[in-house]
């Protein structure tokens, strides 16, 4: 039996102790999924798990019927460039030598001349169809967040993981651009799991919440959750 | 006089052993530095031993191994009709090994520089471990690798031990400005060896201050 979505169900190791740094298990459908918690709580380590850029110690992730790790066959680990999940990190990575456009067309798998064409039209798609040639370190912290966006979903993922990724931003910016994200998330279907540490970003994203706490999931549930949390 | 011969035949030496240097040194890098196995301390060590092993020991590795009884020797001259030992090819090789380490180290630190989630990111765009290596790391690392081949250049410009060793001291053919100023010296001919001596420094300092450029830029990026 197969279902549509991200099951995630995994232990990682601390790098040096002899224990579990993170336990987390959850499924995130099509939609947003937020993972809520303080810093420290094991939220970043999870997407990275999800993006096979940590390897889990035990457990089991899925994207509908593909297994892309299982710790009972590890060597069977979908490699992460073959796993077409996108992580648009904090520091958002955008890669300093490349330009606006060619950021975004670095993912997109086509020939040379339609690479640049639909890199423009996701920059166009982000309203910063203007930056297409400027190096990021000469973006402002909206446009970059947006290139870095606009390349994650250029690459046409199967799912979606944002680590913060509106934290720079003030918040009419921030308003915008979370409404941007959502028409093209809800377009598609795809499955987005969003790490926050902010309550009213959690509230207006997160259609299911995953709490988590010291590396552990506390809760899971709908955003009502995050009423019942002491401020 | 100065021995414009020799000087020109170290400066081409030393061109050709840097690039050569260069080739290996980034690939063998770049395993070192995305590799987690035990074998890359040994692999590291090896690579790096000409810095700390004495010339004269090197070179009768080298000689040992390249000699013409030996298998690679023998496999040279039959593919080649020549030898690699006492002729220019053995200059060059002990250019190469002179110049490796330094742009190993160098590589090496500058590839490791990379900030990870730049790799990360690239690898979740679709980009397999060769296509980051070369889209990525190598663009970010570049002016780290440079460096590391201007201080190769620098260090094979001036070799004596390794190249006595194993290409000897023969004029016109694999007499180095360094053997050069080491027989003007012992023939009494002082003003020859000052000359020689002088421009050997005055190259091997711009190679050091390139270095130290290309270095400092590297440290800017990021």
């Amino acid at each position: 039996m197969t279902s549509k979505g991200l099951d995630v169900d995994v232990r990682v190791a601390a790098r040096e102790a002899n224990e579990d740094r993170v336990v987390v298990a959850f499924r995130a459908g099509p939609g947003f999924t937020v993972l809520f918690g303080p810093s420290g709580a094991g939220k970043t380590t999870t997407l990275m798990a999800i993006a096979g850029l940590v390897r889990p110690r035990a457990g089991s992730i899925r994207l509908d019927d593909t297994v892309f790790f299982d710790g009972d066959a590890p060597q069977r680990e979908v490699a992460p460039h073959r796993r077409r999940i996108s992580l648009v990190f904090q520091s958002l990575a955008l890669f300093p030598h490349l330009s606006a456009a060619e950021n975004v067309a670095y993912g997109i798998a086509a020939p040379r001349l339609q690479r640049r064409e639909q890199a423009l039209s996701w920059l166009q798609r982000f309203r910063v169809g203007h930056v297409a040639r400027r190096r990021p370190e000469t973006l402002s912290g909206g446009e970059g967040q947006r290139v870095a966006l606009a390349r994650a979903l250029a690459a046409e993922p199967r799912a979606l993981l944002l680590d913060e990724p509106f934290s720079a931003l003030d918040d009419e910016l921030r308003v915008a651009l979370r409404d941007d994200l959502r028409s093209i998330v809800d377009e598609r279907q795809l499955p987005v799991v969003f790490v926050t540490h902010d309550r009213a970003e959690a509230r207006a994203l997160g259609q299911q919440v995953v709490l988590m706490s010291e590396g552990r999931v506390k809760a899971t549930g709908t955003v009502a959750l995050l009423a019942a949390l002491p401020a | 006089m100065i021995d414009w011969s020799a000087l020109l035949l170290s400066f081409q030496v030393a061109c050709a052993g840097t690039l050569a240097a260069l080739v290996v040194g980034v690939v063998v890098a770049g395993v070192l530095s995305s590799s987690r196995s035990w074998a890359r301390d040994v692999v590291d060590a090896l690579v790096t031993a000409p810095l700390v092993v004495p010339p004269t020991v090197l070179g009768y590795y080298l000689l040992v191994m390249l000699g013409r009884n030996s298998p690679l020797g023998k496999a040279f001259e039959a593919l080649t009709g020549t030898t690699i030992v006492f002729t220019r090819t053995g200059v060059v090789v002990a250019a190469f090994v002179g110049a490796l380490p330094l742009i190993v180290k160098s590589a090496r630190a500058a590839m490791e520089q990379v900030d990870p989630r730049l790799i990360g990111a690239a690898r979740t765009l679709g980009a397999g471990p060769l296509r980051v290596f070369v889209t990525v790391v190598l663009p970010l690392a570049h002016s780290g690798i440079a460096a590391g081949a201007a201080l190769g250049f620098a260090r094979s410009l001036g070799d004596f031990g390794v190249t006595l060793m194993i290409a000897g001291n023969i004029a016109g053919l694999t007499r180095t400005a360094s053997l050069s100023i080491y027989d003007a010296v012992m023939g009494g001919r002082d003003s020859d060896a000052n000359g020689l001596a002088a421009l050997m420094t005055a190259l091997a300092i711009v190679a050091l201050t390139l270095a130290n450029r290309l270095t400092r830029r590297s440290s800017h990026d990021f």
